[in-house]
């Protein structure tokens, strides 16, 4: 049986940074069980692309723990600025939390999809989300 | 006749444990040039016909370089508490196909492990000598931990901390633990289990404690 602990450790910061936290690693935990899966012979014929990655970024010697975080990059980055925005009640367009949805993946966008344009663009927008984030955790 | 007899002796004794220390401290640096080297610094582009549309429409087709990771190290080593990692499942790589399978340590193994989590101490570490031993100019930096404003002024992915290295008597095993940062939500530690074959350092296991 698999068991994968989650560990949030910079809890003392603002929630929608502990949201993406939280999505993040969730992300983690869910491509981690395919891979578990995978190697214990379970079909995959549903994510043929993730392993297409997967093999891909191994035999570029990315080690076995990293080998999501290209794909994440990718394919995820839009979904966790979805999850944030719609967690923070739609306050801003999608734009303002992809500075969010970033963080953890700016080091493994293997595709230059995050110009410096862009990065500047969205890191822009953080200040004025999180000081008017309308979320709150007690 | 008698004195000088005493401060020779005295003065080869001295030698003789300088010299046993600088192999000690090379070894101990070899063995983090393993792990250094282990460590990817060029990761391809995706190969375009495994981006999806949605994807390959925001590729700029001009700037297909992939990433170079460029890593400082941590002048200091760190004492990692690894009291709570019990298991002896560790990864090993497969040198054909480059999965890897869980495997369980050896006793002996298991025994240098438990050496390693009481006797790995905090030291400074010598660069000079890092630098010969890794044959390359290195950059080193006094923390653990990085950030997005750090890695664009330095122009660096992140740092590597490594632990102090613990030998098993003959020399011939060893174990670190390593730490790797490149901000927030990006980071990992690692265990590495190594052997010393025909008088090279290569890593036989690992085991990866923590990764975000």
């Amino acid at each position: 049986m698999l068991n994968i602990v989650v560990i949030i450790e910079d809890v003392n910061t603002n929630p929608i940074e502990i949201a993406q936290a939280i999505l993040h690693e969730a992300i983690h935990a869910e491509l981690c069980k395919y891979f578990y899966d995978y190697q214990t012979g379970l079909d995959f014929n549903n994510r043929p692309v993730l392993f297409q990655w997967y093999k891909f970024y191994s035999e570029s010697n990315v080690p076995d723990h990293h080998l999501d975080h290209p794909y994440m990059s990718a394919y995820y980055v839009d979904n966790i600025a979805n999850a944030l925005r719609t967690y923070d009640n739609y306050s801003y367009p999608l734009d303002y939390y992809k500075s969010f949805a970033w963080q953890g993946l700016e080091n493994w966008d293997v595709n230059n999809l995050l110009t410096d344009e862009l990065e500047n663009l969205y890191y822009q927008y953080v200040p004025t989300v999180i000081n008017n984030s309308e979320v709150c955790i007690d | 006749m008698y004195r000088l007899n005493i401060f020779l002796i005295l003065l080869f004794t001295f030698s003789l444990s300088c010299s046993e220390k600088l192999n000690v401290d090379k070894s101990k640096y070899q063995v983090m040039k393993v792990i250094y080297n282990n460590i990817p610094k060029n990761i391809p582009p995706t190969p375009l016909e495994l981006l999806p549309d949605s994807i390959s429409k925001k590729v700029n087709l001009s700037d297909r370089n992939g990433l170079v990771h460029i890593y400082a190290i941590n002048l200091n080593t760190q004492d990692y508490d690894l009291s709570k990692v019990t298991s002896r499942k560790v990864n090993k790589k497969d040198s054909i196909t480059g999965l890897s399978k869980r495997v369980d340590l050896s006793d002996e193994e298991l025994r240098l492990f438990n050496k390693f989590k009481k006797k790995a101490f905090e030291f400074q570490i010598d660069t000079l000598l890092l630098e010969n031993v890794f044959d390359e100019n290195l950059f080193f930096m006094s923390k653990r931990t990085i950030s997005r404003e750090e890695q664009k002024q330095y122009d660096l992915t992140g740092i590597i901390s490594f632990s102090d290295v613990v030998f098993n008597n003959e020399k011939n095993k060893a174990v670190i633990t390593v730490g790797t940062n490149r901000g927030r939500l990006d980071s990992d530690l690692i265990v590495y289990f190594l052997d010393k074959i025909e008088n090279e350092w290569k890593i036989t296991y690992y085991s990866v404690i923590e990764k975000s």
